[in-house]
């Protein structure tokens, strides 16, 4: 379509329409040749045009403004709080702990940390079994005592339950011809 | 264009670790787009205290939701869509409210700028964009702008996203992008013609 170059209020619309799209050259060569041919006789449209590169422009470099000093303090802190929702690992906790003694504001807690890791190392040294190569047994008198407790109870059959007094009877048998045996 | 693919690519890097519960990583990615997510915010809302709030809200839930990240959309238009979901969110719970907000933000901003309310009859881009009232008078005419306007404009003119980002973002067809686009930008030139002179 070849626009006219005198005021035509429809041409005027449809070039106003195309603006925006040939300001971000988005339009066809055949298209550019009407606008720029109606921008040449129509002093509005022209004007229209150039503000509307200016206002295009102004946004292009408009102001940009920064977060606050303390915007990842108050960040990690945030984080810190969202964090159990999300599963971490050990190591990643660890290499996390470690990195935060990079942070320039840590050096001065270096003391509590070093006081802190000794308790830690304390804690493990006496928790540790006294011979490393032999891990410790539980006694069978640790053991003898829950059972004792269970068959006390199964036995005393205080509500008359006939499950408890059918394993009461079974145990009774178990008990009598363990002693025959021995005997 | 090898600027923006290496910066992808480095993007692709901190993702993957950021995705193994790398916090290291992750920290990376908010310094690289804090300040323009700030800046997008801080645009929509037009609260210092509230844009640096949402900034972080931004930021805390692309942490969360980091490892279903897909690198199909890039790391600027994921981070750009959840802070857009925010501001509409933000909006709809602060509508009553807005009003007092926006007198109280705009009495500060008119004490400092009733000395110099004069507009600049010579047009010199480079020149007025050093010019602070011109800067807040773009600032007031955004915030006058309808959302789903200053949404598309903020996104392509200020933060440089592609249509196709942009449609993503917002959530409809490129067609109604152009056309808010247009409808943005002839508002913003209305608002602010006699700045921009002839």
């Amino acid at each position: 379509m070849k626009f006219s170059t005198h005021d035509n209020e429809s041409d005027c619309l449809t070039v106003q329409a195309r603006l925006s799209d040939y300001i971000d050259s988005n339009l066809s060569a055949r298209q550019v040749l009407d606008v720029e041919g109606h921008l040449t006789g129509c002093a509005h449209c022209a004007t229209l045009a150039r503000q509307m590169q200016s206002t295009v422009d102004l946004l292009h470099s408009a102001q940009q403004r920064d977060t606050s000093d303390d915007f990842m303090a108050k960040f990690h802190a945030r984080l810190d709080g969202v964090e159990p929702t999300r599963s971490r690992g050990v190591l990643q906790a660890m290499r996390d702990w470690l990195n935060t003694l990079r942070e320039p504001m840590m050096i001065g807690r270096i003391p509590a940390l070093g006081l802190s890791m000794g308790v830690v190392a304390l804690l493990i040294f006496f928790a540790a079994p006294t011979q490393p190569g032999h891990p410790q047994v539980a006694a069978p008198s640790q053991f003898a005592a829950p059972l004792s407790y269970n068959v006390a109870l199964t036995a005393s059959n205080p509500f008359d339950d006939p499950a408890a007094a059918n394993l009461e009877a079974a145990s009774a048998r178990k008990d009598s011809s363990l002693t025959a045996e021995t005997e | 264009m090898v600027a923006l693919g290496a910066t992808m690519q480095a993007d692709t890097a901190l993702i993957q670790r950021a995705q193994a519960n790398d916090r290291a990583a992750f920290n990376e990615i908010v310094l690289r787009y804090k300040a323009k997510v700030y800046n997008y915010i801080f645009r929509m809302v037009h609260n210092v205290v509230e844009a640096e709030d949402l900034t972080q809200e931004t930021f805390v839930r692309a942490y969360l939701s980091i490892r279903s990240f897909q690198s199909r959309a890039s790391l600027n238009t994921w981070l750009f869509r959840i802070a857009t979901n925010l501001c509409i969110d933000y909006s709809r719970k602060h509508k009553k409210t807005q009003g007092l907000t926006t007198s109280l933000s705009q009495e500060s901003e008119d004490e400092e700028e009733t000395q110099r309310d004069i507009p600049d009859v010579a047009f010199d881009p480079q020149r007025l964009l050093l010019n602070k009232e011109l800067g807040s008078r773009l600032d007031q005419a955004l915030r006058d702008l309808p959302e789903k306007l200053r949404t598309v404009v903020l996104l392509y003119d200020v933060e440089g996203l592609a249509y196709d980002e942009i449609a993503d973002i917002a959530g409809c067809p490129l067609g109604t992008v152009k056309s808010r686009l247009f409808n943005a930008r002839a508002s913003l030139r209305d608002k602010l013609a006699s700045y921009l002179g002839a």
